[in-house]
């Protein structure tokens, strides 16, 4: 790959030891102008007119040094009769209106195609014939993969046969695949084999009197011998076995190991023997893929949960249905039914399943059906799982809940009804509890989809009116008892109404009263020794 | 059941007039609308008086001090403006509504001015001290609050979340109705024991204010859309209530059947009724910028 440097040319190989790959940069081009003299470093345009004019200076000439105008200044162009001139096209084109500048980008930016012939273009690169008979230009990509050393035509893709070993079917290690351990760790114990036990060193660890720095640590010390230091990392990699043995490694004490005769015979994974003490125990023949028979159920027992009846059928009634109508029956119907039979395999009577709810059903789907949580604590996710399991019949999601938090949230979900009207005309709400809305839904007529105005009985709740207010309409501030209400805890004022003083003698009656201390003892006190 | 338009008053600009209201005397009519003009008109000649303008968005809302020096207006700039009538400059300018005001209304004394706004919050302003900010902000409606009434030591705000609140200032409670669809306007009953409830469904119910039953139905109008009020005449005898099919309809409010529908002259969606508070007349105000005065005799 280094030989088509040589074809660059020697010269710029010399002045550029450093570049390897690619194209070497004119370092001429950025060098700044320190060294010139300051005459030598003013701006100039192409014209070698300055580009700064004088107010830069200190002088004034704003204006003309910008080529505006002419050296006079703006004087506007001579009155001249057009009485003759009737009919012409005076206009400026746009040569008039660009100056200098204006040029200079137009030229910059003036695109130059060539006009390729379509022929030449298709012909592809591995015929060799035909590359040679076709257009000598290349393009930069060429360009620089031959700069790389590419011979101009083959592209080699490499198999995965490259990458990964061959691996059988079975894999028994707990290594990833491909994975090549590492050997230094076998090296170094042929090492600490051959090396002598040097007596135990058992300062490891300098104190803290000693000074690591003031013994005579040489800095141009080459360091222990080279010879000592393997040359390259993996020349012990022949010896590996290339299909490498699973060696699990127990420990068998001294004394079962005299008693019983077991011959510690296998090697480990790595091909060295086992380590003392301990035996082999896994081989390949070991470990075979066994399948394990079930545990047997119990005559008699029932599961619990129904198997989906047929998923087939239904599945087909889904698929041969031609209109959404159809399929959301073949969908929804099943569902259904599949609840269905799940309540009567639980063996729950209605009357087991309204028990443990503490709001009803309906209530609860209202209040999910909203999507926002009248909570933003913790209690959301609570609230949210105490109307889920009312939806779902699931009454042990709510064990863990606090009384408390259940009855609150029974509250929130009465109170949290949905607000689209449809929503609410789908869904009637439970009947026989209010003789208020029975006498509202008989007087409504002839609407069909209404079935009741008021969607809930009348709720009350506390208001707490400011103090002026109450003034303004000549009213005594209200005295509100703290009874379990409605509204959530955290809308309830932290502070309780009647505990606020009225006026401000009252306030100042509310002080507890102070500690008699005589003038005395209070001087002893402060200043007294102690 | 004879109903007949006895004055038709039109505006040029033919926007919609959303509100109007007589004073306390029923000489004087008062409306505003989409062109953001407040019209001051004589109500038995139609004659017009003068105009306010101040505003610079449309007008939702009017209320008139009992003794008619003052007036209040509200709407889209957020603003709740106090005019005064004769020189017609705006007195005072309470704002810290977040979104369009859709109602005001002052109590008896007219010391307190309350206003409701998209925003879903009643502000309570005070009017006799100078502080720019409410003097209490009530939280409570879910959506936006279209329209407040105030008797005696009680403030009852509807919202379009269905449920009509009534803030008991005496005892410190709040009542809540839930009706199942928005609510666009209240009138109360000069006793304050019940009041007609406008919903944005094809019925006006009357709701007892003090047990929260539903009193009667007066079904037959059509309304999915606009804010359309209704009212009860000053006898308290009919119910009348605009429609957008572009007619007025009448119902006898003990018995709650339909007496009669009238077509406005143009088909024109009634969006404001309200009865003079004496006499048996009751003035409308249409989508298309007219204000129509009407007499009705029963027979």
């Amino acid at each position: 790959m280094y030989q088509s440097n040589r074809k660059r040319a020697n010269k710029e190989l010399d002045r550029h030891p450093h570049c390897i790959y690619g194209t070497p940069v004119h370092l001429e081009a950025y060098q700044n102008s320190h060294n010139l003299p300051v005459w030598k470093q003013a701006a100039t345009d192409e014209r070698n007119r300055k580009r700064f004019h004088g107010a830069f200076t200190g002088g004034f000439s704003a204006g003309y040094y910008n080529s505006v105008g002419s050296k006079e200044g703006w004087q506007p162009k001579a009155w001249s009769s057009s009485k003759t001139d009737r009919g012409q096209k005076i206009g400026l084109s746009l040569e008039d209106i660009m100056d200098e500048e204006d040029r200079n980008d137009q030229e910059m930016s003036r695109v130059y195609s060539f006009q390729e012939d379509t022929l030449e273009k298709s012909i592809p690169l591995d015929d060799p014939i035909l590359r040679e008979l076709g257009p000598k230009q290349t393009t930069i990509g060429e360009k620089i993969l031959r700069n790389f050393g590419w011979n101009g035509k083959d592209f080699v893709v490499s198999t995965a046969k490259d990458f990964y070993e061959a691996e059988d079917s079975a894999k028994y290690n707990i290594h990833g695949l491909g994975y090549q351990q590492d050997q230094t760790i076998n090296q170094q114990k042929i090492l600490n084999k051959d090396l002598k036990k040097k007596p135990g060193n058992h300062a490891f660890g300098l104190g803290v009197a000693v000074d690591d720095n003031e013994e005579d640590e040489d800095p141009y010390n080459l360091g222990p011998p080279k010879s000592r230091f393997d040359r390259s990392i993996n020349s012990r990699k022949k010896n590996t076995p290339s299909i490498p043995t699973i060696g699990k490694h127990t420990f068998v004490s001294k004394k079962s190991r005299l008693k019983s005769s077991f011959a510690p015979s296998t090697n480990c994974m790595d091909g060295l023997p086992a380590l003392a003490g301990f035996v082999v125990i896994y081989s390949p023949e070991t470990i075979t893929n066994q399948w394990f028979p079930a545990p047997e159920v119990p005559e008699g027992w029932k599961s619990r949960f129904s198997s989906s009846t047929n998923p087939v059928s239904h599945a087909s009634s889904f698929h041969k249905s031609t209109n959404t109508s159809e399929r959301s029956e073949a969908l929804f119907d099943s569902e259904k039914n599949n609840q269905d039979n799940q309540g009567t395999l639980s063996h729950t009577s209605p009357s087991d399943e309204q028990e443990w709810r503490i709001i009803d059903l309906d209530t609860a789907k209202h209040a999910l059906s909203r999507k926002d949580n009248p909570y933003n604590d913790e209690r959301a996710g609570m609230y949210e799982i105490f109307l889920k399991a009312h939806i779902q019949d699931m009454p042990k999601l709510l064990t863990e809940m606090r009384t408390t938090h259940l009855s609150e949230f029974a509250q929130t979900a009465s109170l949290y009804r949905p607000m689209s009207r449809n929503l609410s005309m789908r869904f009637t709400s439970s009947s026989g509890d209010n003789p208020r809305n029975a006498i509202a839904i008989s007087e409504t007529t002839d609407q069909a989809n209404d079935t009741s105005i008021l969607s809930m009985p009348r709720q009350i709740s506390d208001f707490y009116p400011n103090r002026l207010l109450c003034k303004r309409f000549h009213v005594r501030a209200p005295e509100i008892k703290h009874e379990i209400s409605p509204i959530l805890s955290s809308e309830r004022p932290s502070i309780s109404y009647e505990a606020l003083p009225k006026t401000v003698d009252e306030s100042l009656s509310n002080r507890p009263p102070q500690p008699k201390v005589s003038p005395e003892s209070l001087f002893n006190a402060i200043f007294g020794d102690d | 059941m004879q109903v007949n338009l006895i004055r038709e008053i039109h505006t040029k600009e033919k926007e919609p007039i959303n509100v109007v209201k007589y004073n306390s005397t029923g000489n004087y009519l008062l409306c505003a609308g989409n062109d953001r003009i407040i019209r001051l008109l004589n109500s038995k000649s139609g004659a017009y008086i003068r105009e306010y303008m101040a505003h610079s968005y449309e007008i939702m809302d009017l209320d008139i001090v009992a003794d008619s020096t003052r007036f209040a207006s509200c709407g889209g700039d957020r603003f709740v403006h106090v005019w005064d009538v004769s020189t017609g400059k705006v007195i005072r300018k309470f704002g810290s509504h977040l979104a369009r005001v859709n109602t005001v209304r002052y109590n008896e004394d007219s010391s307190i001015l309350a206003s409701g706004s998209f925003d879903s919050k009643v502000r309570l302003w005070d009017c006799r001290s100078n502080s720019s900010g409410p003097v209490q902000v009530l939280n409570e409606a879910k959506d936006s609050v279209s329209t407040i009434d105030i008797i005696e030591d009680k403030i009852i705000a509807g919202s379009t979340d269905g449920n009509l609140r009534t803030y008991d200032i005496r005892n410190g409670k709040i009542f809540t109705d839930s009706f199942t669809h928005p609510i666009t306007s209240i009138w109360t009953s000069k006793s304050g024991a019940f009041a007609l409830v406008s919903v944005l469904h094809t019925s006006n119910h009357l709701l007892d204010l003090e047990t929260g039953d539903i009193l009667k139905s007066y079904s037959g109008k059509q309304n999915t859309n606009y804010r359309l009020r209704s009212c009860l005449d000053c006898m308290e005898r009919f119910v009348i209530s605009g429609s957008e099919d572009g007619k007025i309809l009448l119902w006898d409010m003990e018995a709650g059947e339909q007496l009669s529908s009238i077509p406005t002259p143009n088909k024109s969606i009634v969006s404001d009724i309200v009865s003079h508070p004496s006499s048996d007349h009751f003035a409308a105000t249409t989508t298309h910028g007219d204000v129509l005065v009407y007499q009705y005799d029963k027979t």
